[in-house]
């Protein structure tokens, strides 16, 4: 979620009402901004992504404004006709271009610096590390049109920004920082994407602008381009950065030439969406009079015309969240006030109840507690050393990550008790007997599964103690067993080399291995520090 | 006149004829339980016959580098042999044993060697050191098993402290009973007499009992610790919980750890480039291809929903693709198994009204640190019914916040993608001041018509790790993951 700081008296002022500290803090997180701090000069706020047009400081002040009932309705973003033409070829790498003027800004270094930064929060959120849509912002008055493009051979020249030499496109890929953090978007073309006009390239998107055009506190029309991989994504940034410019400058189009195709973008109208008062009713559980649902919608910037019980709802353009009809019922319910509405349970008659392997688990666990085994609870997420290497375990085929965060952690268990002894060598200093148990999940692959997976719940107990040997632990099976109502199961002796040779076993059930009992090998205790003795007890819980 | 019972004498006669003896000695010679030893000398200890002392005894054991060591040898070792080899060089030294620039301090300390301009010299000393082992090594070898510091020679206790400074061993301190007979104590005066001590079957079906005197017993002396069984405290917090829900009329849901990305993204109408898709969200699983999409009807529509809306009248996020949707990874989110739910309903395996609830592991790559872990339990509900609204979600929540103690709720809007209101709660305990425990809303359309719900589903999270660290009064999360034994068998009943 982006963290974007505003200048606190500049954005006071834009409010237009005299609000306390205080006051900030509890009232912006009733529209969704969080108050993460706040000194004297600013005020630093942590916005959920969905609203990009609170990303900068008059976008936030006309919303806030409006929720307090001050500054209400609509904001239109109009442009003017346009007067310059630019031409649009195929550019493979970057298919989607879009490009508006501002005439007539007046930039202090105060606002250079937040266009800069909404241009950033564009680029790392619906820009998706300019994947998705890239930006770039010029001085128009160093442009000479005509405005075209197209695309670039890596050999071609161009001075970037903060550079004074000119570099290949290869070069600035390779050589500068913004070129080495976004080449891999350009990585699988041959061509590159440019913006050129009368004296060669002033762009290269998504990378980098070009030194010519850059813009200054003297700057006093600005081109913006807005290039991306889909018609939307980049139609979504130029809404946001045209209601940005709005506050800014006067808008105006250009003439976009595609081929034979001639058109005036942007072009963008108010879309509008129907809602009745019953979807609010059902959603919301509150009847509204028309005049407060009027009041609602126009405090969240909207336009509304009510008729009978259809109210037509005029969406702003840069409000490009608005998918579906419970996005604007949704800022209904925030400018009534989530606080402000009645709470009441439902007359909801269900019948509640644990999982039934939960519950047989819970019986299970009951009992473990009665033969003196104190509950652990251990990670899934183990490694290959700690689950086979550790306990003589040869390796098996088992759930690995693709991108683990650290080497402890790499694949997800197989079985119960390598845990358990791991747990047991972290506890050497502490009194014997240790007797340690845990229900807990394992994972096998079962390539005919839905998820290729099979999530299920193993027992495992341990007995570390001078004088544990494999007839006690063979009592702890058989009480278990009892205990369940499995009055027929074999035992057979196995070749487990966690355990000492005849002294380990498989237990079966109707000819099924079901488990595993034994004594650890001495070669396991020394691998792992201890100094007593240990017998182990593993039961599938899915097969009994 | 002193009198003791056959035990107690025979007791102070091994002590006598030791002159000192420790506890677990006296307990092995004397054939006796450990309590029993411990009534009688304390009682010895106030009759004045000896004395008790304690001395605390370290206990060295090798660490990993120690083990290391003992196995290929001590870094000056390896100097040593390198230097004698002819190969003088620090450089090149380095090369061939990474650990090289310890090995150079230490032998030098030795007087085994002498560097001069980055070339090393054998000295005299090294070179008798070249066949003939060091009193170091010697004690390194001794160290194999764990062993107390009072097992070594004086000489040899400067080379463990040595040893424990260079991370070679650690050490931790074990107390250890001394009983030492006093000298000067009249013992002429006692008078043995046999008491019913220790009630036996066998003094009990003979009566042996009548007419004799019982030992007297100090009620107050402290008996050994016992190490019941126990459930984990942070079960014992779930198992309330769950309690509470069943008790609201919520059923326990469970779904697989390894999910589809389909269920734990796709459904919950996340757009296909959404971040929290990424590498540092979400655990991917490696080299198990693509799972299996089993019902292909809903995948269908779930992909029309975000191409295009489908029936939803969404506009959708316009993008899709079939390779994201069947990757497999780790559950990330408890929502994938309300997805499941869901989706039983839509099938009619289940009939609403329903109020579910799920509380299990999801895993998310973090850094490990006392705030997080990369698994860790979420505690997800929701409840469907044809009338439900956010009236009664906001009502649901404050209930559920109470359950945990709360006594106040209050709510701000928030963004999920997967509901629509979002919400968030704080909720106040009178202890710790407001805290925030999680998020709410009515799943979106595009949720729950693909999935062929047609009524409002009402859903909501409680960060549970978080609660249960309150409650545990714990600072670190890892204690959920029970590390330390001790801190089982010392918890409080919750």
């Amino acid at each position: 979620m982006p963290t974007i700081s505003f200048n606190k008296q500049r954005l006071l002022e834009k409010i237009g009402k005299k609000l306390s500290d205080e006051e900030l803090e509890s009232l912006l997180p009733l529209m969704k901004p969080e108050v993460e701090d706040m000194n004297e000069e600013e005020i630093k706020l942590e916005l959920t992504p969905d609203r990009a047009d609170l990303f900068f400081l008059d976008g936030l002040a006309r919303a806030f404004s409006g929720f307090l009932g001050e500054r209400i309705g609509l904001k239109k973003v109009v442009f003017d006709d346009p007067k310059i033409e630019v031409k649009v070829e195929k550019v493979e790498s970057r298919p989607y271009f879009a490009c508006f003027i501002v005439r007539d800004v007046d930039l202090d270094s105060e606002k250079i610096k937040e266009l800069m930064n909404l241009q950033e929060v564009l680029h790392a959120t619906i820009g998706r590390k300019r994947k998705r849509v890239a930006i770039g912002i010029h001085d128009f008055d160093k442009i000479k049109p005509p405005i075209v493009y197209k695309e670039a051979f890596p050999r071609e020249n161009f001075i970037p920004l903060g550079y004074d030499i000119e570099m290949t496109l290869e070069n600035v890929l390779q050589l500068t920082d913004k070129g080495r953090k976004f080449a891999h978007l350009l990585s699988s073309y041959s061509k590159y994407p440019a913006i050129c006009d009368e004296n060669g390239m002033f762009s290269f998107p998504p990378i980098l602008n070009s030194n010519r055009t850059k813009v200054t506190q003297s700057t006093k029309n600005l081109f913006v381009d807005i290039t991306g991989e889909s018609r939307r994504a980049v139609d979504e940034a130029t809404k946001i950065l045209a209601y940005y410019s709005s506050f800014v400058g006067r808008l105006e189009a250009v003439k976009m030439i595609h081929g034979d195709k001639e058109f005036v973008y942007p072009n963008f109208e108010e879309e509008r969406i129907e809602i009745t008062k019953s979807d609010i009713a059902k959603l919301l559980g509150v009847e509204l009079s028309d005049e407060e649902i009027q009041e609602l919608l126009e405090r969240m910037g909207y336009d509304v015309m009510i008729v009978n019980d259809v109210i037509t709802v005029v969406i702003p353009i840069y409000r490009i969240d608005i998918l579906h009809k419970v996005d604007v019922i949704e800022d209904i319910a925030i400018a009534y006030g989530l606080n402000n509405f009645k709470r009441e349970l439902p007359q909801l008659f269900t019948i509640g109840s644990i999982d039934e392997k939960e519950q047989f688990i819970d019986k299970l666990k009951s009992l473990m507690i009665g033969l003196g085994f104190t509950e652990v609870i251990t990670p899934v997420l183990t490694n290959k050393k700690k689950h086979f290497e550790n306990v003589n375990l040869k390796e098996e085929k088992v759930v690995e990550l693709e991108n683990p965060v650290s080497e402890e952690y790499t694949i997800m268990r197989k079985y119960l008790y390598p845990s358990l002894i791991n747990l047991l060598a972290k506890n050497t200093h502490y009194n014997y007997p240790q007797k340690v148990f845990e229900v807990g999940y394992v994972v096998e692959i079962d390539e005919n599964a839905e998820t290729k997976t099979r999530s299920i719940k193993h027992l495992a107990a341990a007995i570390a103690s001078g004088k544990t040997n494999l007839s006690e632990i063979k009592s702890v099976l058989d009480e278990v067993m009892m205990f369940l109502g499995i009055e027929e199961y074999d035992v057979e002796e196995c070749k487990i080399d966690s355990f000492i040779p005849s002294r380990g076993g498989y237990v079966k059930v109707n000819n099924q291995i079901v488990g595993s009992y034994g004594e650890i090998h001495p070669e396991v205790l020394e691998k792992n520090g201890f100094w007593v003795p240990i017998t182990i007890l593993e039961l599938d819980l899915s097969k009994l | 006149m002193v009198r003791l019972s056959p035990e107690e004498y025979q007791v102070l006669q091994i002590i006598k004829d030791a002159k000192e003896i420790d506890f677990d000695t006296l307990v092995s010679k004397s054939g006796l339980k450990k309590d029993e030893i411990e009534r009688i000398t304390q009682l010895l200890k106030s009759y004045g016959f000896i004395d008790i002392k304690e001395e605390r005894d370290k206990i060295a054991e090798l660490t990993d580098e120690g083990k290391e060591y003992l196995e290929n040898g001590l870094p000056e070792r390896k100097i040593l042999e390198l230097v004698n080899k002819g190969i003088t060089n620090v450089g090149d030294l380095t090369l061939k044993y990474p650990k090289a620039n310890i090995g150079v301090i230490w032998a030098k300390k030795l007087g085994w060697i002498s560097i001069f301009r980055g070339d090393v010299e054998l000295n005299e000393i090294g070179k008798s050191f070249v066949s003939q082992k060091h009193p170091k090594e010697i004690v390194l070898e001794k160290l194999k098993y764990p062993k107390r510091f009072s097992e070594f020679l004086p000489e040899e206790i400067e080379i463990l402290e040595e040893f424990e400074k260079r991370g070679i061993i650690k050490t931790q301190v074990k107390k250890k009973r001394f009983i030492r007979f006093n000298e000067s104590a009249n013992v002429s005066e006692i008078e043995v007499k046999e008491e019913v001590g220790l009630l036996t079957t066998e003094i009990i079906t003979s009566g042996k009992w009548r007419g004799k005197e019982f030992r007297k017993y100090d009620i107050r002396i402290s008996a050994g610790r016992l190490y019941p069984g126990k459930l984990h405290p942070y079960t014992q917090i779930v198992n309330e919980i769950k309690l509470k829900l069943v008790g609201m009329g919520f059923k326990e849901f469970k779904g697989p750890l390894v999910e589809l990305s389909f269920w734990n993204n796709d459904v919950l109408f996340m757009p296909m480039n959404h971040p929290a898709r990424e590498v540092h969200d979400i655990f991917y699983v490696k080299d198990l291809g693509e799972g299996n999409i089993l019902d292909k009807e809903v995948f269908e529509n779930v992909r029309q929903t975000h191409l295009n809306g489908w029936e939803t009248g969404s506009k959708a996020w316009g993008i899709w693709d079939d390779k994201i949707a069947k990757k497999l990874l780790l559950r990330s989110q408890c929502t994938a198994v309300s997805a499941r739910v869901l989706y039983s309903i839509g099938k009619g395996k289940i009939k609403p009204p329903l109020k579910m609830f799920v509380i299990d592991k999801v895993f998310r790559p973090d850094t490990i640190d006392a705030k997080h872990f990369i698994e860790f339990d979420q505690l997800e509900g929701i409840i469907v019914d044809e009338k439900v609204h956010l009236r009664h979600m906001l009502a649901f929540i404050e209930e559920i916040a109470k359950l945990f103690g709360a006594t106040r709720v209050r709510f701000r809007p928030h963004y999920f993608p997967f509901t629509e209101p979002s919400v968030e709660a704080d909720v106040y305990f009178e202890k710790f001041g407001w805290v925030e425990i999680g998020g709410a809303g009515i799943f979106r359309p595009e949720v729950t018509e693909p999935l062929g719900i047609k009524m409002p589903v009402l859903a909501w999270g409680i960060g549970i790790g978080r609660l249960a660290m309150l409650k545990l009064k714990i600072d670190d999360i890892r204690y959920l993951m029970s590390d330390d034994l001790e801190w089982i068998r010392d918890h409080k009943m919750v």
